[in-house]
């Protein structure tokens, strides 16, 4: 490539090609740059995720449909018809359950896949060099398609509650909208800034997939996704808030449907939570990626 | 001018697993006796190397199996960090390890060359000029929609080769590229690594292959166990590596070692290569006897015991044999198998030796087996008559995977009888 750019002999060896390799990664900022030097491959480890997720199936990409919305489909039956939660501001329970599951569902798998991700690209990071920290971002990728899914599914549910119970139930004004991107930013970057602890972890101790898996399950059940606030007495409400996600789960639901309270506080808390938990992510995986790679 | 220089560069890995959390806290917990035992071994896969490459040379990397020559290549191509010193290089880097840099076996190789191009910054309208450039050197026009799960290994290097070396990058890291493919293109390769070195690409050249390295290689570095032992000419260095007796054990419980060498029945310990006369050596010559020798444990009382040896070469099957009669272990015990492979047998190749021990139990069959157990080359040199004599006949230095001397015999028959047309 930079063939043609030879310089003279004798002249300073400070040519812009000029690489070091040394046991301490480099320094931020050159790091920061050459993952924008590699930005394609954001794209690359995304598209090679979700096809390999569906490769050597019957249905095919049919499945991307049928993962997200099957299990929407049974906890709106069990939670919503069986057991009659009610929600909340005479929201159908459907619409209440999809708008929790699926930020829940972003945030969980999110986090699951990027957890996995070095595992399963092992073959590509003990071959050829890129910054290590695209593949657990890319493979998020997963998640982002079946959440779109999911929402694709929720705006035709608006559309059948519109034409048969003539209710709008969406919360359309600009503020209600922002408040919704703002949750799934923060629920994302919670994932990653998780993800980038676990996933160097799991290449090291398989254990931390299936632990991970449980404490996910927990997680869901601390979280007010199938559950309106309302149904925890007042004064454990600080207890559930501790948990973070659980403010911005709220935050998503007041965002989508104009139900329950939008705490800005607890969203604030959540905001600077995530923030320390990726800086120190960062720092982590960029601390350990090498070794991880060599223990894989 | 420098195109690479290496100061003090050295890798360390743990050949233990270190132990986990859990373990330390139970560690932690009381049994301070366990600690001590569980502390990770530390290996020195490089240690203290230092030496500057000049642009435009063809490096050859010899030494014998463990001395480090990939950890080494690894290491350049950041694919693994080292543990200690520094290394400052200009230009693009096109690493060729393990055969395939990256290659996707569920793609075509047609999107493989179009991602691997777009991996290293071709514009999409360069890609299809460089696609056709690709195919050519590497013969695969036929195949251009084929997934590569379906390539011959030899396809699949020849492929992976040609992307590379169509990047034309300032470093091309190339570890073992002729151990697979046919000759026609080795040679090619070949010649194309000399036109690039001439072109001022500098090639790291790692390979078993000592004619191929002398024809090549400007300059040839020889490390053994870690250590750069030997710097200078081809003809020096590899005539000095030639004439030494390498002793390398193979223990097992080494990283990288596949199959499963441990049951409850028992294991295979160590698996080692002889010279004729028992000493443990790492490298043969064509003429001379050499043995293989597999230790190995039987734990259950009254198990026969049968050894299997598969030898691999360039990709294929050489042979296998087994030893003939099982033995039964009366009493559990530690047993050893040697086979010995006559002389003017092994062609100068690379051979991977697969070590498997069948175990019968009160009728019932268990397999312990060791892939890739041993690694060591058959070399004959231009001294050798047998070798002389192929080469002078094919005009190609390259033999197969076996190059026995047998019985020939040649005979008069009869008068010439000239046939009425």
């Amino acid at each position: 490539m930079s063939m043609s750019n030879d310089t003279a002999p004798g002249a300073l060896q400070t040519r812009a090609d000029e690489w070091v390799i040394e046991p301490r990664g480099r320094k931020f900022v050159s790091r920061v740059r050459e993952v924008w030097v590699y930005r394609r491959l954001f794209i690359y480890f995304g598209k090679r995720a979700i096809e390999r997720l569906y490769r050597n199936t019957a249905l095919g990409k049919l499945w991307i449909f049928i993962r997200p919305i099957f299990p929407i489909a049974i906890r709106a039956l069990i939670f919503g018809g069986v057991l009659s939660v009610a929600s909340p501001g005479g929201v159908p329970y459907f619409l209440f359950v999809m708008v929790g599951s699926s930020i829940w569902d972003l945030f969980s798998s999110c986090l699951s896949w990027s957890t996995r991700s070095l595992q399963v690209n092992r073959g590509f990071l003990g071959r050829v060099y890129f910054p290590r920290i695209i593949v657990p971002v890319a493979t998020m990728a997963i998640a982002f398609v079946n959440f779109l899914i999911m929402m694709g599914v929720f705006i035709v549910a608006l559309v059948y509650y519109r034409v048969t119970s003539g209710q709008l139930y969406l919360a359309a004004t600009p503020a209600h909208l922002g408040w919704a991107l703002a949750a799934l930013l923060v629920a994302v970057t919670m994932a990653l800034a998780v993800g980038l602890w676990t996933s160097p972890l799991n290449a090291q101790y398989r254990d931390v997939r299936f632990t991970l898996q449980y404490v996910l399950e927990f997680w869901a059940l601390l979280t007010p996704v199938m559950y309106p606030l309302s149904a925890v007495p007042e004064k454990y409400h600080w207890i559930v808030f501790i948990n973070p996600m659980a403010g911005v789960v709220q935050a998503f639901k007041w965002g989508l449907l104009g139900i329950e309270e939008l705490n800005t506080t607890v969203f604030a808390t959540d905001v600077a939570i995530t923030l320390v938990v990726l800086a120190s992510g960062i720092w982590y995986f960029t601390s350990v990626e090498g070794q991880a790679i060599d223990r894989i | 001018m420098d195109s690479i220089s290496v100061t003090g560069l050295g890798k360390c890995y743990r050949t233990n697993k270190a132990p986990s959390p859990w373990q330390q806290l139970m560690a932690r917990l009381g049994r301070k006796g366990e600690e001590s035992s569980r502390r990770p071994r530390e290996l020195w896969a490089l240690k203290d190397v230092s030496f500057s490459v000049k642009r435009g040379t063809i490096l050859g990397v010899i030494g014998p199996n463990g001395a480090g020559k990939t950890t080494l290549l690894k290491i350049l191509a950041r694919v693994t960090p080292p543990t200690e010193g520094r290394i400052v290089g200009y230009g693009s880097v096109a690493p060729l390890l393990e055969l395939g840099a990256g290659l996707q076996p569920d793609m075509t190789a047609r999107e493989n060359i179009a991602m691997y191009m777009t991996w290293h910054g071709v514009s999409r309208g360069e890609i299809d000029r460089r696609l056709d450039e690709v195919v050519a050197f590497a013969e695969i026009d036929q195949f251009l929609d084929t997934p590569l799960k379906r390539f011959s290994s030899g396809m699949y290097v020849r492929l992976a080769f040609s992307m590379a070396v169509n990047m034309q990058p300032d470093v091309l890291l190339a570890d073992e590229i002729l151990a697979v493919g046919d000759l026609a293109f080795q040679e090619r390769c070949l010649q194309r690594v000399q036109e690039a070195g001439a072109a001022g690409m500098t090639v790291f050249f790692v390979s078993h292959d000592m004619a191929a390295i002398q024809r090549l290689c400007d300059r040839v570095i020889l490390l053994n166990a870690g250590q750069l032992v030997m710097d200078g000419t081809a003809e020096d260095v590899v005539s000095h590596y030639e004439q030494a007796a390498w002793t390398v054990s193979s223990t097992a419980g080494k990283g990288g070692r596949k199959g499963n060498h441990v049951s409850e029945h028992g294991r295979i310990v160590s698996v080692r290569l002889l010279s004729g006369d028992g000493r443990e050596i790492g490298a043969v010559r064509h003429d001379e006897d050499v043995q293989i020798s597999a230790t190995f444990t039987v734990l259950t009382p009254g198990a026969t015991a049968r050894a299997v040896i598969t030898l691999n070469a360039r990709g294929v099957i050489a042979f296998r044999t087994a030893q003939p009669d099982e033995v039964t272990a009366v009493e559990p015990g530690v047993f050893r198998a040697n086979v010995r492979i006559p002389s003017h047998l092994l062609a100068d190749t690379i051979y991977i030796v697969k070590v498997g021990i069948l175990l019968t139990i009160d009728g019932a069959q268990s397999t312990l087996s060791m892939d890739n157990a041993l690694v060591f080359r058959v070399y004959a040199d231009h001294e050798d008559r047998h070798k002389s004599l192929l080469t002078l006949y094919h005009g190609s230095s390259w033999s197969g995977v076996v190059m026995p001397r047998l019985d020939w015999q040649v005979t008069r028959e009869h008068d010439v009888v000239i046939a009425p047309v």
